[in-house]
């Protein structure tokens, strides 16, 4: 009962394995190999037995040339005095010579009479000659001469015909031979193909089983298929990355917002519970709506940065003018320093263009201008600065006098939530470098941190934005 | 029937040919003597070497062997040919 199943998995699996690149591809092979024979022969035939014949042709053309001058010039006679001539000096016994009359009768020549496929005028055959009783093959051209008269030059093509039996055994043995190595050149490659594909294939099967820290192994080769096996592990890497990543957001959220929320909350039961008049609950809700807005403030930015981690804004791309972005935000933080009793330096070319997400690089350089003035202490100075490295590549920086980052901050400044022990008395998310890490990265470049001034008692950061100019 | 006939009618002209190929004459005893008054025509001039050569022709010849024979006066003569 099982019969017609099994078979009909016997088909499958025969179409499945002609479909498969394996086989195309070792298909491809045998056809190119047996193409490159094919024309191997074509060429060794054109060179020696192509070549023979064309000899042969050459010589019977330049002879029947030759007798026909002596017609012109003599006549009958002349003819089969020539004939006779070039017949006694025949030392390989090849030529063949007829020449006959209007009634086809001979006249001079070794050959007997006019054979029966030379019966066109002008024109060549191939025909068989007896000699000694035994048919031998010819290659003979027929001319007519005039008064009817006709001439038959020709050559005995026995070695010829030898020679191109032998080449014809020796190709087909050859073809044989090469079917033979194609077949098992194919087999072997589409063998090796699969060999080569199996890790890949195991590790990707393993993954979507839920192991995520297989990878694939790669051989010293490093050929097309470690290269694959390569991109495959980098992408599996920034998966594995991502995951993580999207765990620790869930539990930065899980932490850092609780506390807000549960606040507020806290806030507006007390306040339902035991506010004396409705001013103070009044009061009590406003707080609470400002609490939910910064809660809202931090759901936002989070999105800005994971949507900026995606590059589903790489789309938006377009050119705009850098310095114009740089001055801009000039314009806003420059008031904001000066009412600080700040001051804020600016110096960069009068054209600075790229390509990129223009609002994305504005909201990285307010957000290290935020910092650099929460930072510097009052009647100190920031200074943004920006330049063009190279003909690809814009930095951005900015350098503030606050109190700067230990080193070991500076390595976890990007993460999401984190601010380091001076400004956490300071209101902020912890999200700001988050955003301009991840926004350098969609412009493939990165952020880095240093001191503003090595070797001072307040060394201040500076924070230089790196982006590549080119989408 | 008919096409018993049709069949040997089809390979008569195969079979008729084979017999009816036109023959070399040029390796014939009467070819021998020809080449040997073409020799003697070429007068008392010729190198012994020649005649040496076409002697040998003229025996094997004679002894029946036309096509060795002939191939020994061709010799001779392309010899003398040579010399003239």
């Amino acid at each position: 009962m099982t019969a017609p199943a099994e078979e009909n998995g016997g088909w499958r699996d025969l179409g499945a394995y002609l479909k498969s690149a394996g086989f195309r591809f070792a298909t491809l092979f045998a056809v190119l190999f047996l193409a490159a024979m094919v024309g191997f022969a074509f060429m060794l035939w054109w060179g020696t037995a192509g070549t023979l014949s064309r000899q042969i042709d050459d010589a019977i053309r330049a002879d029947a040339l030759g007798l026909q001058e002596a017609w012109r010039s003599g006549g009958t006679a002349a003819v089969v005095d020539a004939i006779g001539e070039r017949l006694a000096v025949d030392i390989d016994d090849h030529a063949i010579y007829l020449l006959a009359d209007s009634a086809g009768l001979r006249i001079g020549g070794n050959l007997d009479r006019w054979p029966a496929v030379a019966q066109a005028s002008w024109s060549w055959s191939a025909d068989t000659v007896r000699r000694d009783g035994v048919a031998v093959p010819a290659r003979m051209h027929h001319v007519p001469l005039g008064q009817g008269h006709r001439l038959l030059v020709g050559r005995d093509a026995t070695d010829r015909e030898k020679l191109r039996t032998l080449l014809s055994e020796a190709l087909l043995w050859s073809f044989a031979v090469a079917v033979a190595f194609a077949i098992a050149g194919a087999a072997a490659l589409r063998r090796a193909l699969g060999e080569r594909l199996r890790a890949a294939s195991m590790t990707a099967g393993a993954i979507a089983a839920g192991d995520l820290t297989r990878r694939v192994p790669l051989s010293a080769q490093r050929d097309e298929f470690d290269q694959l096996g390569a991109s495959m592990n980098a992408m599996l890497d920034r998966i594995d990355q991502l995951m993580v990543g999207i765990k620790g957001v869930s539990d930065s959220i899980a932490h850092d917002l609780r506390t807000p929320i549960a606040r507020a909350r806290m806030r507006l039961e007390n306040a339902l519970m035991s506010a004396p008049d409705e001013e103070t609950l009044r009061a009590a809700m406003e707080t609470t709506v400002a609490d939910l807005d910064g809660i809202s403030r931090v759901f936002q930015a989070l999105l800005r940065i994971a949507e900026a981690e995606a590059g589903a804004r790489r789309a938006a791309f377009a050119p705009f003018d850098l310095a114009q972005v740089l001055a801009d935000a000039a314009e806003v933080y420059g008031a904001l320093a000066e009412e600080r009793g700040q001051h804020l330096q600016t110096s960069w070319p009068d054209k600075l263009e790229m390509v990129g997400d223009r609002d994305m690089v504005l909201q990285a350089i307010a957000n290290l201008l935020d910092n650099a003035v929460k930072f510097t202490p009052q009647g100190g100075t920031i200074r943004l600065n920006a330049s063009a490295p190279a003909r690809d590549r814009r930095e951005i920086s900015v350098c503030d006098e606050g109190p700067g980052l230990a080193p070991e901050d500076r390595a976890r400044a990007g993460e999401r939530f984190f601010r380091a022990d001076p400004s956490r008395a300071l209101p902020g998310s912890g999200l700001g470098l988050s955003l301009v890490k991840a926004v350098a990265a969609l412009h493939g470049g990165g952020l880095r941190l240093g001191d503003a001034q090595a070797g001072a008692e307040r060394t201040g950061l500076e924070a230089r934005l790196i982006l590549s100019s080119r989408a | 029937m008919a096409w018993v006939f049709a069949l040997l009618l089809l390979f008569a002209p195969s079979v008729s040919a084979e017999h009816a190929a036109p023959r070399l004459m040029s390796d014939s005893p009467e070819y021998c003597a020809e080449l040997l008054g073409r020799f003697a025509a070429l007068g008392p001039q010729v190198s012994s070497q020649s005649r040496a050569l076409a002697e040998e022709g003229r025996k094997l010849c004679l002894e029946g062997q036309s096509r060795s024979g002939i191939a020994k006066l061709r010799r001779a003569l392309k010899e003398a040919q040579r010399e003239e």
